[in-house]
């Protein structure tokens, strides 16, 4: 194998954008970025656009389980919203001489896994979604679980972005991040509602998906976070993402009386 | 046969293939990243770094395209 392109020899306009962000710079469009950069925010861009619409060809199905008119039409709005920021997410690169369409049309977002494979935080996808996406969902039940703890992920991973120096990154997390918390409010009184029928069942799904979720923090020590945060694409380590989703998440699961 | 090319529809330019290529096989031509069929062993290393897959195309010619010619591409031909 030769070296990731992330073991490279800093080049002049690394360090030039490396410089301006130390200082508190922030960059204004791909004009000023340079190939690592480009590399870098492109695979997060595109982890992101392709999550969403992995995460609406997913729960897609599930509009019609929901057991209330009011049900149905709060998923299907859930699904609309994901695919609405897939487009913006997409829009992000046109400036790099990117067809989204063509893109969109070489992939097949509706494609899962056996519901047993675990892949940990190996790639395993000829797009770039989380790997929490790959897997498939059972039942309307399942469906929340995963729902929630990828939500709340999504909200963690979005609000690095708010933070990111890079400013067309920025201005979309801002506008996607109160809809990643919305999604994540959503199945949150949702598992409330039914918890008390299928609490067993709501608890199989919990154990399959948290660790399959946690992975999305990405692998500790990474080599890729630490250029992300060189670059100002994001700020915190993986395991600190990490660490903050189980906080949450098993508190508010905890109050429901199931265990992650 | 089978030529490695890059898809010039969703290239972005970032040169990550031709930073992971061991044969030194992909250069940018006005900007365009171009595979050299003759060097080539088809490693798959620039496809595992590419950020948007745009490595990961090959299409079927009877003669291999240079990368001039490749160079000038706006979409794969036809």
């Amino acid at each position: 194998m030769t070296p990731s392109h992330l073991d490279t020899q800093i080049s002049d306009e690394d360090a030039r954008l490396l410089s301006k962000i130390a200082a508190g710079g922030v960059i204004a469009d791909w004009q000023e970025t340079g190939g690592r950069f480009k590399e870098l925010a492109t695979s997060i861009i595109l982890q992101f656009a392709d999550s969403q619409m992995a995460g609406a060809a997913g729960f897609a199905d599930f509009i019609n389980q929901g057991t209330s008119i009011n049900d149905r039409l709060q998923i299907s709005k859930m699904v609309a919203e994901k695919m609405s920021m897939a487009k913006l997410t997409y829009d992000l690169l046109a400036g790099l001489n990117f067809n989204s369409d063509r893109y969109i049309a070489n992939h097949s977002f509706q494609a899962r896994v056996l519901r047993d494979t675990f892949f940990g935080f190996s790639r395993s996808s000829a797009d770039k979604r989380l790997n929490a996406l790959l897997y498939p969902l059972e039942s309307f039940d399942d469906m929340l679980i995963f729902t929630y703890l990828l939500a709340v992920m999504a909200k963690l991973l979005v609000g690095e972005f708010a933070d990111s120096r890079f400013a067309p990154l920025k201005n979309l997390a801002e506008h996607c991040l109160p809809i990643e918390s919305s999604h994540a409010d959503l199945a949150l009184e949702m598992l409330k509602k039914r918890i008390p029928q299928q609490r067993e069942k709501l608890q199989v799904s919990l154990t399959y998906w948290y660790p399959r979720v946690e992975t999305s923090a990405g692998p500790p020590d990474s080599l890729r976070n630490q250029w992300h945060r060189k670059f100002g694409l994001k700020q915190s380590q993986n395991v600190e993402i990490k660490e903050t989703w189980r906080k949450e998440v098993t508190t508010q699961l905890s109050a429901l009386e199931i265990l992650a | 046969m089978k030529q490695h090319v890059t898809d010039p529809e969703i290239c972005i330019g970032c040169s990550a293939c031709e930073l992971a290529c061991p044969q030194k096989a992909i250069k940018s031509l006005l900007g365009r990243y171009c595979v050299d069929a003759e060097i080539c062993q088809n490693c798959g290393n620039c496809i595992e770094e590419c950020p948007t897959g745009a490595a990961d195309c090959f299409i079927e010619v009877s003669t291999y395209y240079s990368q001039e010619s490749q160079s000038e591409w706006t979409s794969l031909p036809t």
